[in-house]
This record gives structure tokens, C-alpha cells and sequence, in this order.
């Protein structure tokens, strides 16, 4: 089969792979016809994971129709259509039998800190993932769901991660009515917190970013205040300014390691490699936020660390959330809301490119050329 | 930021105190802060409020009967290659992927990483040395196995190309500049060499 396969950082190809086999009673083989470019694939296609192997796939976003099933596997049947949840969960472990999907302790066995992940290092489970013509779906009983009515394959294809995990920000702040929500990074995570901030009965919603083409596209689909930071001279204090100097009740770090606005931390992480990656995002989120105030980590980092002002953490007496999204938990609310019309998934895709030029893809994501929010990859065999 | 002290008459003591406030600063948003697209009236926005009692309801864990960390397992996928199993788990887990089996230099150095536990600094930093070894290996392996890299294609220039083209150009030209000094340079040094050695 056609794969996508990592080569080095900022690079990556398409090339033949063997087709993915039943290595479990309860695996599933996915013909995938529809796989999306995460904004985490970036921290991947910058080679900012440890254990990140060239050969592997890509891809935890991704649906399509069931090829094959193991003999256990009594959910699902060959021709069936499903969406993929991008956490490789067992549903009956220790954690996943508490609903915490990504953190499943069955399926990863380089690392017990991190869930299993579709095609997300040998650091979260060594999996292939969807940006290829097959996949291995593991406890296919549990993960995958038949896509329901009502819900188009690009919206499906969205619920698989970007929304689900903005939707789960939102949920993680603990919004109270009226509370101003603040969030870094206008990607597809930071645009899918906004629309759900205003659903959990924020107030203000408020994101910055440095992609003027990004924060225009958020200021209409949220609805949100926008800012971009470029244009202030400290971000920090500007964000305590617009809140009567008190801070946001929320502050959401949708950007994760990738960040940019400190040469400090983009040379110790990118640079040197003394931290894992650019930490900046989340540097602002704490000390933007208000005392007593709900900091929301749902940018990626890795291990093993990276610098933030953990003393203002405990100053300020700040709660912080954070987890991977256990993306099952809100799937069926999140079908009601795409039905209602309160959520439009697909609307944030702009791009599409088949799997032979998926490197072309990565560059335009990655580069944030075209105006590029969100990219999908067609595989030739769709 | 410096507070001034009021100016008062030399004659009379300072007061220790007053009811009026200090000025506050400037709280306007800046020019570029965009927030018409915003209603007024916050309420009015699409599904505003629909999950507020969603999410007061949503608890973090469910409750559960399960206190093994793996809890009932049916079956076990057999190793078919090496895998790397974090020294924190209690066995081999139910499943696990078989994307890259590790070899070369970059599997022993992941051998050795695979010593420590997740909270040592020489586990992830010896994966992350592993992952350069690991493409030095493949660059040269792929040479010879008749596949070798296409940096150009695989780092998807065209589409730099494609959607930036001004810039790319402007980076060809100053590129074929500096190239072109370069071999203007190898040449003259070349030549002189050779008219001192014809004397």
C-alpha cells in the first residue's frame, strides 16, 4: 500500500509499505478515505518527539471503511464506516474504565506518562497511523464508531480529534457564566475552544495569535475578540489591561510546543534542545490568568520538560487542567451539537491534497502558506 | 513606572491619606483588537449557554470497580520484533504497534535509553540522540538499498514555490549570486595558482 513515511525533520515522503495485518483477536483493518494533518503532526514533522522512528505514518485523524475484523471484534463489520477516535484506548483498563481514553495503560508500552496515539512516535505507543490507503485499528470493539446520520464525512473526519479536543478545553476550564476565556493559538483547537467557550456560557471570548488570516477566520467562527500579539509590546500586560487588570477567569494554551514569540524559548527549545520545544503559549497562559484563576493545557508538549514560571502557578493559587482528549466521552454530545447547527466541523478545512502529495501538504501547513487552516489528505485508494 | 508625590504647600503637613482614588491606568483596547463580529449581548450568540449543566456535570474520572492497571485482558499480541517496554509498566502491554522495529546504532542507543525510567533526563535525551543517529542511518541506507532521499520533493518545496514565488525567487537569485561568487572565486584562486606556477 501507499504510505506516508517520516524521513527526517521537515521531511517526509510517500512510498510502499506492507498492508497492515490482524496482529489481535481484536484488531480492525481500516481502508482509510479520508485522513487530516493535525497541528501535533507539526511538533512530529519538526522532530521535536523522542522515539520518533523514520518509516513510521502519521496520522491520528482519519476515518474510512472497515476491511477486515479480528475474531473478537463483534462491533464492527467489513464495509462499515467509522470515525476513529485518535486515542488507541482498550475501554476496560484501570484508566480507560474511569472514561480516561487517553490515557489507556493497555496499548502504549514505551511510556506510561503518555496514551497511545495513531502515528505519534514509538513514544505514544509506535503505532502507524491514517496518512496511508490502510490501517491497524486496535480494540476496534471500543474505538472506532459506525459514523451516524446526519453527520458528513468531513464533519466525521474533524470529530476525530481538532473539535473533540477544542470542545474538551472548553469542558477542562470549567467556565462559569460570564467568565472571560482567553486563548493562545487560533489553529483548529484554539477555533474549536472559542466556538465551545461561548456553548459552556463564557462571557468574553477573547484569542491571539500572530496569523492575522487565522484570527480573521476565528473572529467570525467563533465569534471572539481577536488580537494579534505581534502587534503588542508585552502581550501579559495588555491581557491584564483588557480584563480590568484582574486577568481571564480562563486562560486555554491551544498551541503547545510549537510556539513562537520568545527567542529565549525557541533557542533553548528548538535550537539547543534544552527544553521540549517552545513553551511560550503556556508561559503567557499563567501569568495572563487571574488569581484563583483555570489555566487549560491542551497544546502538545512532550517530555522531559520545559520551562514556565511554575512559581507564579503556586502564587497565584492557579488550577491547572490538562489531559489528551478522551474524545468517545463527547462524542455523542458533540453529535447533537454538529445536528443543531451550534458546531460546523468542516467549516475550518481548506485544503485538500491526495496522499502522493502530502509533503507539499505538510510544507503548507506547516509554513501557513495559502491561508491554510486545516489540510485533508485523500488516499488514492478512497 | 514611577508614582509622583502630589506637589502641597511647604507650610503644611502632608496628608497621610485621602478618599480620592489614584488615577487608574488607560484600560482601552488597542487599535488593532478586533471585536465587532462579537454581539453585544453575549447571550445572543449561537448556543450560547446550551452546555453549561454539561459541563458542572462532567466528572473528571468515572466511577469504576477496576484496580489492576490493566484490568481483564483476553488476549496478548506476540512479539514479532523487539519492543521497547518502559521499565514503569508492570508487563508487556495487550497490544502495541509495529511501526519501526529499532536496528543499527539507533537501536542500541534506544537499548540503552529503554534502561531508565520516564522521569530520567538520559532516557529522553538519549531517544532524541537515537532519532539523529536513526536518519543518519536511513539516509545512507536508502542510498544503497536504490531509494535514496529527494530533499527537494520531500521537503515540499513546491509548494514554497507554488504559493510564495516572489520570495522563493528572490531566494534563487541571491542564491545563484552567492553561487556564482563562489565559483568566480575557486576559479580565480585556481588561475592564479597555476600563472605563479608557469613562473
Amino acid at each position: 500500500m501507499r504510505a506516508m513515511t517520516y524521513r527526517g525533520p521537515f521531511r517526509v515522503r510517500v512510498e510502499d509499505k506492507p498492508e497492515p495485518e490482524i496482529l489481535h483477536p481484536n484488531d480492525a483493518i481500516v481502508r482509510v478515505t479520508r485522513a487530516a494533518i493535525c497541528g501535533s503532526d507539526i511538533h512530529l514533522y519538526h522532530g521535536l518527539m523522542p522515539d520518533l522512528r523514520v518509516g513510521q505514518t502519521f496520522g491520528h485523524e482519519f476515518i474510512g471503511i472497515v476491511q477486515e475484523v479480528g475474531p473478537e471484534v463483534h462491533n464492527l463489520k467489513p464495509g462499515d464506516k467509522v470515525l476513529v477516535p485518535f486515542n488507541v484506548c482498550c475501554g476496560t483498563c484501570y484508566f480507560c474504565s474511569r472514561g480516561l481514553y487517553g490515557n489507556c495503560h493497555n496499548t502504549n508500552p514505551n511510556a506510561t506518562a503518555v496514551g497511545a496515539i495513531y502515528g505519534y512516535s514509538h513514544t505514544a505507543g509506535g503505532y502507524d497511523g491514517g496518512q496511508a490507503e490502510y490501517v491497524r485499528v486496535p480494540f476496534a470493539n471500543f474505538g472506532p464508531e459506525i459514523i451516524p446520520d446526519g453527520i458528513s464525512d468531513d464533519d466525521a473526519l474533524m470529530l476525530t480529534d481538532a473539535c473533540p479536543t477544542g470542545y474538551h478545553a472548553a469542558v477542562m476550564g470549567d467556565i462559569t457564566p460570564g467568565d472571560t476565556v482567553l486563548i493562545f493559538g487560533a489553529g483548529p483547537v484554539g477555533i474549536f475552544a472559542a466556538r465551545s467557550a461561548w456553548l459552556m456560557g463564557a462571557g468574553r471570548v477573547i484569542v491571539t495569535d500572530h496569523l492575522d488570516y487565522r484570527l480573521d477566520f476565528v473572529s467570525r467562527y467563533g465569534p471572539a475578540e481577536v488580537i494579534n500579539y505581534t502587534h503588542l509590546k508585552d502581550p501579559i500586560v495588555y491581557f491584564k489591561k483588557i480584563t480590568e487588570h484582574i486577568g481571564a477567569d480562563v486562560a486555554i494554551d491551544a498551541v503547545g510546543c510549537d510556539a513562537s514569540g520568545s527567542v529565549l524559548q525557541s533557542l533553548t527549545g528548538f535550537q539547543l534542545k534544552l527544553q521540549a520545544g517552545n513553551a511560550v503559549a503556556l508561559h503567557w497562559a499563567i501569568n495572563s490568568v487571574r488569581k484563583g484563576g483555570t489555566v487549560v493545557i491542551i497544546g502538545a508538549y512532550g517530555p522531559p520538560y520545559n520551562l514556565v514560571p511554575v512559581g507564579s502557578i503556586v502564587n497565584k493559587g492557579l488550577t491547572i487542567h490538562a489531559n489528551q482528549c478522551p474524545v468517545k466521552r463527547h462524542l455523542p454530545r458533540l453529535y447533537e451539537h454538529v445536528r443543531a447547527g451550534r458546531i460546523k466541523p468542516s467549516e475550518i478545512i481548506t485544503h485538500r491534497f491526495s496522499l502522493e502529495e502530502i509533503s507539499e501538504g505538510y510544507r503548507v501547513f506547516t509554513s501557513k502558506l495559502d491561508g491554510c487552516i486545516k489540510p485533508v489528505v485523500m488516499p488514492s485508494a478512497a | 513606572m514611577t508614582v509622583h508625590v502630589p506637589e502641597r504647600d511647604a507650610e503644611s503637613r502632608p496628608a497621610g491619606w485621602t478618599t480620592t482614588p489614584p488615577p487608574t491606568r488607560d484600560t482601552s483596547l488597542a487599535p488593532e483588537h478586533v471585536t465587532e463580529t462579537v454581539p453585544t449581548d453575549y447571550k445572543t450568540v449561537n448556543g450560547w449557554g446550551v452546555d453549561v449543566e454539561y459541563q458542572a456535570k462532567y466528572p473528571k474520572e468515572l466511577p469504576s470497580d477496576v484496580f489492576t492497571a490493566r484490568g481483564n485482558v483476553d488476549y496478548w499480541q506476540v512479539p514479532q520484533d523487539k519492543v521497547h517496554l518502559s521499565i514503569e509498566h508492570p508487563n508487556l502491554t495487550p497490544v502495541f504497534g509495529v511501526s519501526s522495529a529499532p536496528g543499527g546504532l539507533s537501536g542500541l542507543l534506544r537499548d540503552y535509553a529503554y534502561n531508565f525510567g520516564e522521569g530520567a533526563n538520559r532516557h529522553w535525551l538519549t531517544l532524541l540522540a537515537a532519532d539523529r543517529v536513526d536518519i543518519l542511518e536511513n539516509l545512507i541506507g536508502d542510498i544503497f538499498r536504490g531509494r535514496p532521499d529527494n530533499y527537494v520533493r520531500e521537503k515540499g518545496w513546491s509548494a514554497k514555490l507554488k504559493y510564495e514565488p516572489g520570495r522563493n525567487k528572490r531566494m534563487m537569485i541571491l542564491g545563484a549570486i552567492a553561487l556564482g561568487a563562489v565559483a568566480a572565486g575557486v576559479a580565480l584562486y585556481t588561475l592564479s595558482d597555476g600563472d605563479e606556477d608557469d613562473d
